[in-house]
């Protein structure tokens, strides 16, 4: 029963700890993505100036 | 059914090859979260058939529940060897940056579940055995495999900045790949040539089994096939996205450059 | 035969260059020799010990030989830019590896001229009728070993941490003919034989897997 449920336990830490990782991952991503799309807007709003 | 198949069909296998064809790598990844859930659904139900419905084998005991994860890891590990060295391939021919992070990604994948198969395997063993590790056939060349893996993405990550890194990386996923049979059949000839120092019991679990474990075993093997196929396809989208964005940042910075 | 001929000038070359700094290859032996009485220390091993130990502690020293030495013979292309102007040259990149491959080959095998006799004396190897034998193995499966190790030292080389590197990519690939090898000479050092042939089949079938492999790929791994 021991080895069974650590089995079980270590099984599911690795797979939800990758898919931590990617989730965080992906965070950053769309963190990054918001960024570029201000300096977008910012740029669009700098050439409605000019 | 024809009209949705033709609809999927690649309108040229040349377009295909060079860039999985982009309908199709599209169809794929707006599958991914169906494929994602479906995944979800599937492990429950596996873990709930483990848990609940599959009766406790006679002479292992608990311990046996392991086989549930620890075969399917290895199969997993087993399908991303083959996905690195036909990424790797199709890499070296195409040179397409698609395939490179398919390869790229497949490996950390099957490194992230070659772990775990030894893991659960060691956990295994313990109370079969009596001991975590013994140097059996099957352990060994697993072993190895995990060492070669390691060394794949070791040199993904030491690699210097101004070389072809996918272009050597490939390589070695093809040589990997290669050796990955060579390496079982020589650790298996090792090991019936030398007397075995431990007597093993249940060595061969999957000869009779029992239809209830049958099932069980084949449930959890499309489950696990179907979480691969999320991971795969999440994290090469992922991939994708981090290097469009920096396509984008870059012409964004040369514009800002430009103004000033 | 182009191919082949650019090949033998690489290897001359190569052997020159060796040639005109034998201490290289010399403090390379004692390396291998230390590994050797080293291995004496850390296992403090009975008489009856020392001779089924000392295949292995054989094939150990060969293997840690080699890994710094693949390193060496390849790092000396990259001084100067050497490699550069090799790969100006319209030479195969097959041909290329082949001679370097071939040279590694023999500079192994001029240190397990020293090293063999001597851990045979130290670890008490009754070499008498099977040296034959044991000659052929070994060279065997040096070839195998030299064509993995000069693949990856190409590798490794385009790393940041090329020393550290190499070890982790060529010993779990080089571990089919480090068992044949092992296998081979343990049959005929404890064993009564009958198997020596299967592993010597063996490991030259590897010998021709991995080098086809290799001379194949080989100009993939070399940056243009």
């Amino acid at each position: 029963m021991r080895y069974y449920l650590t089995a079980y336990i270590i099984f599911w830490s690795g797979l939800f700890l990758y898919l931590a990782w990617l989730t965080g991952r992906q965070a950053w991503l769309n963190r990054r993505a918001a960024g570029l799309v201000e300096r977008l807007i910012a740029q669009g709003e700098r050439g409605g100036e000019s | 059914m024809i009209s949705s198949i033709k609809k999927w069909w690649p309108r040229s296998w040349r377009q295909f090859w060079t860039t999985l064809d982009g309908r199709t790598y599209h169809v794929l990844l707006h599958m991914r979260s169906w494929i994602g859930w479906l995944a979800v659904g599937m492990m429950v139900a596996t873990f709930a058939l483990v848990f609940w419905w599959v009766p406790l084998e006679s002479i292992q005991g608990y311990p046996q529940k392991i086989f549930y994860i620890h075969v399917p890891s290895a199969w997993l590990m087993y399908s991303a060897v083959g996905v690195v060295f036909v990424a790797s391939v199709m890499y070296l021919w195409q040179r397409t940056q698609l395939w490179d992070i398919f390869a790229r990604c497949a490996a950390e994948i099957g490194f992230l579940f070659c772990s775990l198969t030894l893991v659960t395997g060691m956990l295994w063993g313990s109370p079969i055995w009596g001991k975590p590790w013994v140097w059996d056939a099957r352990l060994t060349s697993t072993f190895v495999l995990w060492l070669i893996y390691l060394g794949y993405l070791l040199f993904r990550m030491l690699a210097r900045r101004d070389i072809e890194v996918g272009r050597i990386a490939a390589v070695i996923g093809i040589v990997g790949a290669i050796d990955v049979p060579i390496i079982h059949l020589s650790v298996q000839w090792w090991r019936t040539l030398h007397p075995l120092p431990v007597v093993m019991i249940a060595n061969d679990p999957g000869g009779g089994l029992p239809t209830s474990m049958l099932v069980t075993l084949l449930v959890a093997l499309v489950s696990f096939s179907l979480v691969f196929v999320y991971l795969l396809t999440q994290r090469v989208w992922q991939e994708r996205t981090i290097e469009n964005l920096g396509l984008l940042e870059a012409i964004l910075d040369r514009k800002a450059e430009h103004a000033t | 035969m182009t191919g082949l001929r650019s090949a033998a000038a690489i290897l001359a070359k190569d052997v020159r260059l060796e040639a005109r700094r034998v201490e290289n290859l010399a403090t390379m032996a004692i390396f291998a020799v230390l590994v050797v009485v080293v291995f004496v220390f850390a296992g403090d091993p009975t008489p009856e010990d020392l001779s089924r130990l000392g295949p292995g502690a054989l094939w150990v020293s060969l293997l840690f030989a080699g890994a710094i030495g693949f390193q060496r013979w390849f790092a000396q292309e990259e001084r100067n830019g050497a490699l550069q102007g090799l790969l100006l040259t319209p030479v195969d990149r097959g041909a290329l590896f082949i001679g370097k491959w071939v040279g590694a080959t023999l500079f192994l095998l001029a240190i397990e001229v020293v090293l063999v006799p001597v851990a045979s004396m130290l670890y008490d190897l009754q070499l008498g009728a099977v040296w034959p034998k044991l000659t052929l193995v070994m060279v065997i499966v040096t070839i195998g070993y030299a064509a993995l190790g000069t693949f990856f030292a190409a590798i490794a080389a385009h790393t940041t941490a090329g020393q550290l590197l190499l070890p982790v990519l060529l010993f779990p690939l080089s571990v089919p003919i480090l068992l044949s090898g092992a296998g081979a000479s343990q049959q005929l050092m404890t064993g009564d034989g009958t198997a020596y042939w299967d592993w010597v089949g063996l490991a030259a079938a590897f010998d021709v897997i991995f080098g086809t492999v290799c001379t194949m790929t080989f100009e993939y791994v070399i940056t243009e």
